[in-house]
């Protein structure tokens, strides 16, 4: 199930009102734990017992790491928790892609005769929906209980609810145990909950995801299935429409998530602070799936040493960290040459070339960063680097996206838009607003955003990672 | 306050609803543009699946019309997927438009039942469109007569998709967006649908872009290796055989039938249903002609009665023509229809 599916409204109405209806803290625990292991069965339920199983070794870990005597067995029971966490993460995600690797590999070399010649011997597995997301959020738990940062939960309903919470299962915000788990010691109370922004939230969230993304996959699509048809200015389109894609897609799913999490009285962290307005790549990591960039930082970048040993060092972690995290992003080497083509600005904006960014006017340093951040996202969404490569250097065909930039113009507009409703000053007046008025305007709101949904719409870019 | 949210949605929907054009997806807004452009100069439409968007080309259609003393003009309305339910929709609005010209509706007899959605295709603008008040009901009324599922809950689960499409019909769910994007239609389309220049110029006729498949060919070469029957073959034989169950129409809604039948004929059109020459056995077609529920039936399932257009050699896949198998058709078909309204003229004649 997604949050734009016509069965959601009505699956998310039933949980929040027995949520609410229900006294007990360990009875709305238990139906929200039954809720999201339903909402995630609901499109593979083979893959539950991942989950569960992800939960089992995690509450196993981080028990026998807070009971441990010695240093020893802690480090045993982390690389446990690591082993297994990882194990199913890249026999899932990313066995097929080194199977691959090695053999075109080989054939380079001309190893074929070794065995390594292409041909069957893939896992062929489906990747399971969220994977990415729930195994980083119980390393985040076991790290943290090995860090002595959190103290291990000995309750196996608290560390399930807070792996397996639906509205941010499968595609985030990367919530840490640390801020999750306390949230579930302390009962919820309804008259805490802000209905109306929650209400409002989920709507912009929708709008960009349904309204926005979904319509500018239209163009998208079109350009990225045959670039060389096109001209230049199209392609150039093609790319800038990705940009409000993928933006709208992914923000707009944290949106909704965050909206459902505060109805049911949890908080879950910020995720996007409007990313396009970074000044530079540096900014624009603190505004980009800030729970991301904040994981590997605290869990990778900072272990690894950070920028405390000198300039050569900062820039091979920085290379580490935007290597993976290119490779978080999916079992291709689009992905990890995209992670790289960030990690290189970072270096270059932590070497002298920072400082000469500095000097210039923010609107340039903007563009500088955007641009920077487009040709990342042609290497994103382009299926191959060749495809990659003829998007942006092959002489421009004839076909033209002329009669789409109405459209695109529309979704610039709705773009905006929704940059506009989220903006606090529409916020502060609809807080003003009487009951009555405001549920006559959400009203009106709700049927504007489903006129304007791309009915052949797409599945969330963001379920796949 | 609920109250209050429910009656602005519903008020802003109806508004839009009544402003906004319908969503036509997968070509049929390509073909429904040119055909009111043509409306006044047609007497014959056609309506139904690929079997006849593929399968039948007016201007054979016609040629062999004219050379039988009847010089009409048609056009095929048919869509790649088009079930009995769309169909009656598009027919609807070809019987909007005003009868004019047009004397003759020729309607694929096809089952009325819905089925699962494609996950891999997702929501689609066409998928939703024709799900009015009426439909929806026939749509339930079709899928509570047949009640023969194996899993009891795939008919709640029909059942509820049909009336999700409805409630997103009534809340004109898309219905700006695709107004607003309507000068752009991406070449992606999956139903390679046609331009409009080329609905206009071929009066609705759907080609396949090569004359060949390649993979049926391959299929048959496979099997004749394998010293097996190909699964064209295979079907063929099935045809040739119907079973006792294969012609029963129980399941078969006929009061939709009915009411379809009776609408047509309101404007002063002719229904008259056709049955292509489908290698999936469809022996309930004939039982329902038989039992006197179809006017009239021009039909070609029959590889006994028609063997050249189950030849293998003008098949395009297990189910469709190529196109020398649309020209034998499209001729055959003339003549059919011919022989049909001479009938007609002679009953009326004799009334």
């Amino acid at each position: 199930m997604n949050f734009v599916e016509a069965r959601f409204p009505f699956f998310f109405l039933a949980v929040f009102l027995l949520h609410w209806a229900l006294r007990g803290e360990r009875s709305r625990k238990r139906l929200l734990l039954v809720a999201s292991y339903t909402f995630y069965g609901a499109w593979d339920a083979r893959f539950l017992a991942l989950i569960v199983f992800s939960t089992l070794v995690d509450y196993a870990a981080g028990l026998g790491i807070a009971d441990a005597r010695s240093t020893r067995k802690r480090r045993a029971w982390l690389a446990l928790s690591l082993c297994v966490n990882l194990g199913v993460l890249g026999a899932f995600k990313y066995a097929d892609f080194f199977i691959e690797s090695a053999r075109a590999l080989a054939q380079r070399l001309g190893l074929e005769a070794y065995g390594l010649a292409p041909g069957s011997g893939t896992l062929d597995w489906l990747l399971p929906v969220g994977i990415s997301f729930y195994t980083f959020q119980t390393l985040s738990y076991s790290i943290d209980v090995y860090r002595g940062k959190l103290r291990a939960t000995r309750n196996l309903l608290d560390l399930a609810l807070f792996v397996g919470f639906f509205p941010q299962l499968v595609a985030g915000p990367i919530v840490r145990a640390a801020d999750f788990l306390p949230q579930l010691r302390t009962p919820r109370r309804f008259g805490n909950v802000a209905v109306r922004a929650a209400l409002w939230l989920f709507l912009i969230g929708y709008f960009k995801k349904a309204c926005v993304a979904d319509n500018a996959a239209r163009v998208v699509d079109a350009v990225f299935a045959a670039p060389e048809q096109f001209t230049l200015a199209s392609r150039a389109l093609g790319a800038a429409l990705y940009a409000v894609q993928i933006y709208g897609d992914f923000s707009g799913y944290s949106d909704m998530a965050i909206a459902c999490a505060a109805l049911l009285g949890y908080a879950l962290p910020e995720n996007f602070r409007a990313p396009y307005l970074a000044t530079s790549i540096t900014d624009f990591w603190r505004r980009w799936h800030i729970s991301l960039s904040t994981w590997f930082r605290d869990y990778l970048y900072i272990p690894l040493g950070g920028n405390r040993a000198g300039r050569g060092r900062t820039a091979r972690n920085l290379l580490i960290v935007f290597l993976l995290c290119g490779l978080w992003h999916g079992a291709k080497w689009t992905f990890v040459i995209w992670g790289l083509w960030h990690g290189l600005f970072l270096i270059l904006e932590r070497s002298g070339a920072g400082r000469l960014l500095h000097v210039l006017p923010s609107p340039a340093r903007r563009l500088y960063a955007l641009l920077v951040v487009l040709l990342g996202w042609v290497l994103f969404r382009a299926d191959d680097l060749s495809s990659a490569w003829s998007l942006l250097s092959q002489p421009g065909g004839e076909q033209t996206v002329a009669a789409a930039s109405a459209w695109s113009l529309v979704i610039v507009v709705l773009f905006l838009a929704q940059l506009g409703a989220a903006g606090g000053a529409l916020q502060a007046r609809l807080d003003r607003l009487r009951n009555e008025r405001f549920a006559l305007c959400y009203g009106f709101a709700v049927a504007l955003v489903l006129s304007l949904i791309s009915l052949d719409h797409q599945a969330f870019i963001y379920f796949v990672f | 306050m609920v109250a209050l949210f429910l009656a602005a949605l519903l008020a802003v929907s109806a508004l839009i609803r009544w402003a906004a054009p319908v969503p036509h997806g997968g070509g049929l807004a390509v073909k429904l543009a040119a055909y009111e452009e043509l409306a006044h100069e047609i007497d014959v439409v056609v309506l139904g699946t690929s079997r006849l968007a593929r399968g039948v080309i007016p201007e054979v259609l016609d040629a062999e019309l004219a050379a039988h003393g009847r010089p009409l003009k048609s056009f095929n309305l048919s869509v790649l997927g088009m079930g009995a339910l769309e169909a009656d929709y598009v027919l609807d609005q070809v019987l909007a438009l005003g009868a004019g010209r047009l004397q003759t509706v020729l309607l694929e007899v096809d089952s009325w039942r819905p089925v699962l959605p494609d996950d891999e295709l997702g929501l689609r603008a066409r998928d939703v469109h024709w799900h009015d008040l009426s439909r929806t009901r026939t749509a339930l009324e079709s899928l509570w007569q047949v009640r023969q599922f194996s899993n009891p809950l795939q008919l709640v689960e029909l059942a509820g998709i049909e009336l999700e499409r409805l409630a997103l019909d009534q809340l004109s769910i898309g219905r700006l967006a695709w107004w607003l994007g309507e000068g752009f239609a991406p070449n992606a389309d999956p139903l390679d649908s046609p331009t409009p220049s080329e609905a206009l110029r071929l009066r609705g006729h759907h080609p396949y872009p090569v004359a060949q498949s390649d993979g049926l060919l391959r299929q048959q070469a496979n099997a004749r290796r394998r010293g097996e029957p190909s699964r064209f073959e295979r079907l063929l034989n099935q045809a040739r055989r119907p079973t006792v169950r294969d012609r029963d129409t129980s399941t078969y809604n006929r009061d939709a039938l009915q009411r379809q039948i009776e609408r047509v004929r309101a404007v002063g059109v002719t229904p008259i249903y056709l049955a292509p020459p489908s290698v999936k056995s469809r022996a309930w077609i004939a039982t329902l002609a038989e039992e006197g529920a179809l006017p009239a039936l021009l039909d070609f399932r029959d590889p006994n009665a028609h063997p050249e257009l189950f030849a293998f050699e003008r098949r395009y896949d297990v189910d469709h023509l190529n196109q020398d198998g649309a020209e034998l058709f499209s001729r055959e078909l003339a003549a059919a229809l011919h022989r049909q309204l001479s009938l007609e003229e002679h009953g009326d004649a004799a009334r």
